[in-house]
């Protein structure tokens, strides 16, 4: 890669992340990674069991120490406490979902708008998201610990959605879900993509699904890139599906 | 039977000093979910500011909301600085800080305005409510202080912005981060406000058992077991948790013979670990489920 | 349990179950360095330090028992006064009342307060972290106030406590009584000691250390949670009752107000700053315990309380896991450099 190919790589990505170093503790779990993720696409990271792909996600976030360049829009966000690159416009749906308990679905939203003035834009986005996700406006007054797993997925996603996001960060949506219910999560994720074009960063468990949506995939391996591309090329490439992706 | 009603209703005015120290227990609990055992001596400290505020000629409404404004300052502040280093470190440390905020608000107290029993004014006054009542108008004061307390927190946790990241925060500190709230000032500001409604405690509990440094002691333990019997999640269980080893001690000291009013404290406490047997959460404490 | 209070608790059960990481030959070293000192200081130091080292003793024997509840079994206690108390009790009446010889009631305060113990693990086994620091902590509250209603004081002596007679050195040992009781502390607390590793060794210890870290995984592998936290909580009360025991003839009075929930406390701060899950840390928190009260009343009359809270603080900025945890740390950073 030239020197001005980089540059305009650079200038095209929303996120732009080079040599991210990552620790828990003494240990380290990520490794010099390198990615991008253009504005309206999917990007997919995918690997097996500890690889590092939740960790990717939670260094992005500041949730554990990094070193490295994290570049949201251009402004760096590597080393920021999380509760700055949140208000920046990353939204987290992490890992077992983040439900707050003792609290209601409609609050549960609300505090997806925490970092917002505009009250009334935020009540007409609760609306919104209650047309996204109808079964939730059924549940609005109830505490989101009694939620099936899918509802309770589909609650974590608004209310990432709530903070009106640049880039929202998935971790293993499918997780723990039925089939159907995921078929169903990926068409409505698929549809915010090409309808309100927001930027993603998923991580997942099902490659296929994953690639499906993705348009671009980054293959991670023991807390380092070993291979990224477009996702359908990644997709096509039998051996990779049978080295990495196990289908 | 008249005996029985009348040491109801003054185990009801003991209970309402119990039901306000047990709310400020359960406020801390909400925001840090710790029992802190230094808040019987911060509420005490902040009473004697109170008593040194009134001496110095302020009248009794401005000394006493001066008083929550500087205690809830204190509260952040020792939040702030003292706990905010240690926020990694195990739960037993954290505990035993609390034992050393615990001797130090009692030695300052002791060393600054002695250890000598002062009276301390009630707004209320100190009459029989009426004619031949067993609870005084300072009682019936006291009890109308905690349940607008109670009301006025019950509306900030569940109509307020910073009432729900408070929630938030308490219920799931990554989670609440990831939605950008400033967990560790959340923290702060519980810690205030408790110390804020301890202060209102200690205040009200003052004329009735006398200002002096060592003035909560019993109190403190009554009151965690009003919120140990009420359930720890539950404001307003807290406050019926008072109320119940109020009446439960007094009854208890007049109704037991023989060892009724030498053991009222062992009793109320036995009451709260029969009350933990049946009810491990507390009467109106919501069981939270975890996961492994 | 949200996860903040999961998270929190977590940080108890990183103790590590055995500190392996300080090297054998330099705790071994160490080891009998301490033993060396321990047996010489009696002879060069006045009568009224070699109580004070007693007490040490004893604070440590009492410590070392809370541990194994705490550090190893993971089960709070806010209220080992009261075995304490137990163990100080049934000396002091078995001796000035029933005339029974000093020796002979060491071990029956020691059965006594395994019974109390074990039947307190019953309705303990209930109650969650914060639970069962208050029920503990309320039974602290509570025994001062039984130790003085009517119906005990024929035995207990109400208000009064009971005055004890300090047995004298058997043998005709060329030691004085100060020392003699300071020699029996010491070997009854190398004793417990030994039988605390040896039992946190075996299989059982393994088992009990299972229950703290994993309680859900333990029952699992087939160990009986009811069963060993009520004899664990058995054997805690037991260390606590013979270190009573034995704070009776040393002091040689007991009365209720000496065994009020601030005993309780002092046992739990002891617990934490010797470092929990750490046998020989017991003897750090009995040196703090008896040594840093009287330093910060040095420093001031009035303030005393004060300045012993800010020195607790300051102490548990520089070490949040205990002297033990210092040790390891700075063992682990001495052999990191030397690798």
């Amino acid at each position: 890669m030239t020197a001005a190919q980089t540059r305009a790589a650079s200038g095209e990505a929303l996120l732009r992340v080079r040599g991210l170093n990552a620790f828990y503790g003494r240990i380290q779990a990520l490794f010099d990674i390198d990615f991008d993720i253009a504005p309206g696409c999917v990007t997919t990271l995918l690997g097996a069991n500890g690889a590092g792909k939740t960790t990717t996600l939670r260094a992005l976030c500041g949730m554990i120490p990094t070193k490295g360049d994290i570049e949201l829009d251009g402004v760096n966000i590597g080393g920021r406490a999380t509760e700055d690159i949140v208000s920046l416009g990353v939204a987290h749906v992490p890992e077992g979902r983040g439900t707050f308990i003792g609290v209601t679905v409609e609050e549960n939203l609300r505090l997806g708008a925490m970092t917002r003035r505009d009250r009334r834009e935020i009540s007409a986005d609760i609306e919104r998201m209650y047309q996204l996700f109808p079964r939730l406006a059924e549940r609005r007054a109830q505490q989101a610990q009694t939620l099936s797993g899918g509802e309770q997925q589909m609650l974590a996603i608004s209310r990432a959605l709530m903070l009106r996001p640049k880039l929202m960060l998935l971790d293993e949506p499918s997780f723990g879900l039925a089939p159907l219910i995921i078929e169903e999560l990926f068409e409505t994720l698929s549809r915010l993509k090409t309808d309100e074009g927001i930027s993603m960063l998923i991580v997942e468990q099902n490659a296929a699904l994953a690639l499906e949506i993705a348009d671009h995939a980054y293959l991670i391996e023991t807390g380092r890139v070993v291979m990224s591309g477009p996702a359908d090329e990644i997709g096509r490439d039998e051996s990779i599906r049978r080295a990495y992706l196990g289908y | 039977m008249e005996l029985f009603i009348h040491q109801v209703l003054a185990g009801l005015a003991t209970g309402g000093i119990y039901a306000c120290i047990a709310l400020a227990i359960v406020m801390i609990y909400q925001a840090i979910h710790h029992l802190n055992l230094a808040q019987g001596e911060m509420a005490m400290f902040s009473t004697f500011v109170a008593w040194q505020l009134i001496e110095w000629g302020m009248p009794y409404w401005a000394a006493f909301v001066l008083t929550l404004v500087l205690s809830f300052a204190a509260g952040v502040a020792i939040e702030r600085i003292v706990f905010r280093p240690l926020h990694n470190a195990p739960v037993l440390s954290h505990i035993v800080v609390f034992i050393a905020l615990f001797s130090i608000f009692n030695s300052a107290a002791g060393f600054i305005w002695d250890f000598t029993i002062k009276s301390f004014p009630s707004p209320f006054g100190s009459q029989p409510l009426f004619e031949g009542a067993p609870v005084s108008a300072h009682d019936t004061g006291m009890f109308g202080v905690t349940f607008v307390l109670l009301i006025l927190l019950f509306l900030f946790f569940r109509f307020t912005r910073v009432g729900l990241a408070m929630r938030a925060a308490a219920v799931n500190p990554e989670s609440a981060r990831l939605v950008g709230i400033r967990v560790g000032w959340m923290v702060a500001l519980g810690w205030g406000m408790a110390a804020a409604i301890g202060a209102v405690a200690g205040m009200l509990i003052a004329p009735v058992v006398f200002l002096e440094p060592n003035m909560m002691l019993s109190i403190l333990l009554y009151g965690f077991a009003g919120a140990v019997v009420g359930g720890l999640t539950s404001p307003a269980g807290a406050v019926v948790g008072g109320f119940i080893v109020g009446v439960v001690e007094n009854l208890a000291g007049s109704f037991i013979p023989y060892i009724g009013q030498e053991l009222k404290l062992t009793i109320a406490l036995a009451l709260i670990v029969a009350v933990l047997m049946v009810r491990p959460s507390g009467l109106f404490g919501s069981r939270l489920v975890s996961r492994v | 349990m949200p996860s903040t209070l999961a998270a929190r608790f977590k940080s108890l059960r990183q103790i590590p179950a055995k500190p392996r990481e300080v090297p054998l030959s330099w705790s071994r070293i160490a080891l009998i360095a301490g033993l060396v000192l321990a047996v010489t200081l009696p002879f060069v130091v006045k009568n009224f330090v070699i109580f004070q080292l007693t007490m040490v003793l004893i604070y440590a024997i009492a410590i070392l028992g809370l541990n194994m509840l705490t550090g190893f079994n993971g089960q709070f206690s806010l209220g080992h006064s009261a075995f304490y108390a137990i163990g100080a009790y049934t000396t002091a009446i078995l001796m000035e009342i029933y005339g029974f010889d000093f020796y002979l009631t060491i071990p029956v305060a020691a059965l006594i307060c395994f019974a109390f113990g074990f039947l307190f693990g019953l309705p303990a086994l209930r109650l969650e972290a914060i639970y069962l620091a208050l029920a503990t902590f309320a039974l602290a509250a509570a025994t001062p106030q039984i130790l003085k209603s009517t119906p005990l004081s024929p035995w207990t002596g109400g208000v009064q406590g009971i005055y004890v007679l300090k047995p004298d050195p058997p043998f005709g040992l060329p030691v004085n009584s100060d020392q003699w009781l300071y020699f029996l502390t010491l070997g009854i607390g190398l004793v417990l000691a030994v039988i605390a590793r040896n039992l946190i060794d075996s299989r059982s210890g393994r088992a009990i250390i299972a229950i703290r870290d994993n309680p859900i995984a333990a029952r699992a592998m087939g160990v009986d949670i009811a069963l060993y936290k009520t004899l664990v909580f058995g054997v805690s009360a037991l260390y606590a009752g013979i270190a009573g025991s034995l704070s009776a003839v040393v002091v040689q009075f007991v009365a209720p107000d000496s065994f009020t929930f601030v005993l309780a406390i002092a046992l739990f701060v002891g617990l934490v700053i010797g470092g929990v899950g750490s046998i020989p840390g017991a003897v750090i928190g009995g040196l703090f315990l008896v040594f840093v009260p009287n330093f910060a009343e040095e420093i001031s009359k009035g303030l005393a309380g004060a300045v012993y809270g800010a020195i607790l603080i300051l102490v548990i900025y520089a070490m949040p896991s205990g002297a033990a945890g210092l040790v390891r740390m700075l063992v682990a950073k001495l052999a990191g450099r030397s690798r």
